[in-house]
């Protein structure tokens, strides 16, 4: 029985914002200007670090969508219709190099817990991550005033894609002696009841359906989630060794240090995966 | 009288032996017998004999990560012995001169060596965090800003840097090692040199470092084990995953995220993860062996 759901979002402090007469940005271009105006006023406009690859993941999992057609990709090289090398997956990974001027000074020594420390006490205006981090950050700083928005697309007329994933399961074992009472609580699990506990409670996204969300900041995750792909790497590709998000978060480091350019950081994906993905061997 | 004999080397040695062959012999054998296996994440499949040292050297990218881990290892082990044991050995022949508060200084150059590692590793990511750390911030203060980087996130400096922080935890130990060397010199000898008209390099050259030896023989043999075993102050400091792009990956980290897992991608690979730990095995047993037997032989006893 699944227990959550994630989605990869821009969370951005109000208070910066309105400080410095910015509002949310509906392109690309527009997003890249505001972090320019905000680092102009003196402000380090993103929160996020490259020490920790995983988190670079979760930076390419908001970035990138929008720019290889979210789950058309997803589908076509989950299908093996194409491979990571493809141009349209490593020019939509390029525009992470645009956001590097706008992280905080020496981002490839900055780690998750500095990411969030920098959020949390206001040094940062927007943190590249996830929705688990609504209910931590709420917790941490009860004046903090946030919100999220989904990355901006190319063009103002597109809705933007947004990366999610099923966080995790409640399973039983198949050998306990307990079995009634493991299937109670499995069961309970998938009461509304308990769904809206977990959400009102942790402010997760909770998949049970008929539960109500009354965080104005999960309001926002839901009505994104109305166009969400799958996480790719996470969805598609972590099923054996070496996996995807091991290839992508290494590779990914290299990228943002400059030593490997978008095309390579495909290449070395595509090549580590057709150890055992069939249709990426040549 | 042969009976008894028996007996106590049976009582004395006895408890020694069973810990070593369930705690250190046992662990090694299963090690090798299960690199010899196909494995389901912790579920031993059926025989597989060479497979996983063959996808080891051959399936991308395993043969380039366990490169890498490799000469990162001999890397370590190369700037140990040029920054940590020559220091070391600079101190202890200061402290055997005697100075003012020398047993202060002795205790002072050990006293890292009794932090724990896992706070020596917490409290150096701290000092070199670009945001917050002591370092960059003491660099600025200094009006050298344009030398602040992200130490343990830079590519180029990120190994280097844990390395010195290697040396600055165990500084002591060698420090320590030497110093009972230089002492353990009978005085007759330096006095006889100094008689015959030795300066103080023809004593250093002469006398005190061939006396040293045994003592070299140790920490090089212990430097090479550690940093070829190297594991807890890069897990510590950097994670699993040697980042960034595997610029701090060893051998010990190869091995512990192959067989068990990389964070939160976690993927249990116990074959290959066990062969691994058989090529460390191999390598710093021959080499650790015929180390010490050649650094033995150029020993000189005293008479």
């Amino acid at each position: 029985m699944p227990f959550a759901t994630q989605t990869l979002v821009i969370f951005y402090n109000k208070k910066i914002f309105r400080q410095h007469g910015v509002s949310v940005p509906k392109t690309w271009d527009a997003f890249l200007t505001l972090m320019k105006t905000l680092k102009d006023k003196g402000v380090t406009p993103l929160a996020n670090g490259a020490k920790e690859g995983w988190t670079l993941e979760i930076l390419s999992g908001v970035i990138a969508p929008n720019f290889y057609g979210g789950t058309n990709f997803y589908e076509a090289v989950t299908r093996g219709h194409t491979t990571f090398r493809d141009p349209t997956y490593t020019n939509a990974l390029a525009r992470m190099l645009d956001l590097r001027p706008y992280m905080p000074q020496g981002f490839m020594g900055v780690d998750y817990a500095t990411m969030q420390q920098l959020f949390l006490n206001e040094q940062a205006a927007m943190f590249i991550g996830g929705s688990w981090e609504i209910g931590f950050f709420k917790q941490q700083n009860k004046n903090l005033d946030f919100d999220v928005f989904a990355a901006p697309p190319e063009r103002a007329d597109q809705i933007p894609w947004v990366s999610s994933f099923n966080d995790g399961n409640y399973g039983i074992n198949a050998k306990t002696p307990y079995m009634d009472a493991a299937m109670k609580f499995i069961r309970f699990t998938a009461t509304k009841e308990w769904g809206q506990m977990f959400t009102d409670m942790l402010a997760q996204m909770s998949p049970v359906p008929g539960v109500v969300i009354k965080d104005p900041v999960l309001l926002q995750v839901q009505a994104m989630n109305r166009k969400s792909t799958p996480y790719i790497m996470l969805v598609g590709f972590r099923w054996q060794a070496p996996t995807g998000s091991t290839l992508l978060q290494s590779a990914l480091q290299a990228m943002m240090a400059g030593q490997m350019t978008p095309a390579q950081v495909g290449d070395e994906v595509t090549r580590g995966l057709s150890a055992w993905v069939d249709s990426f061997r040549r | 009288m042969r009976a008894s004999r028996r007996l106590w080397l049976i009582v004395f040695l006895g408890p020694a032996l069973v810990l070593f062959v369930v705690f250190v012999t046992y662990p090694i054998l299963s090690a090798l017998a299960y690199s010899l296996y196909a494995w389901e994440g912790i579920g031993r499949r059926g025989f597989a004999g060479l497979a996983n040292f063959v996808r080891l050297f051959q399936t991308f990218p395993y043969p380039r990560l366990l490169a890498g881990a490799f000469w990162h290892n001999v890397v370590v082990f190369v700037l140990t012995m040029l920054i940590q044991n020559v220091v070391a050995l600079g101190l202890a022949l200061l402290l055997a001169r005697g100075p003012r508060g020398a047993r202060a200084y002795r205790v002072i150059f050990f006293l890292p060596v009794t932090l724990s590692l896992v706070i020596v590793g917490f409290m150096w990511a701290l000092f070199l965090n670009p945001v917050f750390g002591v370092v960059n911030k003491s660099l600025a203060a200094i009006g050298l800003s344009g030398l602040a980087r992200p130490w343990l996130g830079d590519p180029s400096t990120a190994l280097v840097t844990l390395t010195l922080v290697n040396a600055w935890r165990w500084l002591g130990f060698p420090t320590l090692v030497f110093l009972a060397g230089i002492n353990a010199v009978p005085d007759d000898y330096l006095e006889a040199a100094r008689i015959d008209g030795a300066g103080e390099t023809a004593v250093l050259r002469h006398i005190i470092f061939p006396l040293l030896a045994p003592a070299v023989t140790i920490i090089v043999t212990l430097t090479f084990i550690g940093s070829f075993n190297w594991f807890e102050l890069p897990y510590v400091v950097q994670g699993v995953s040697g980042p960034p792009n595997r610029a701090t990956d060893v051998l010990g980290l190869l091995f512990y995220r192959t067989a068990f897992g990389e964070v939160d991608t976690g993927l249990q690979d116990i074959g290959i993860g066990s062969a691994i730990a058989v090529l460390m095995f191999i390598l710093m047993a021959t080499v650790s062996t015929l180390g010490a037997l050649y650094m033995r032989r150029r020993e000189v006893e005293l008479a």
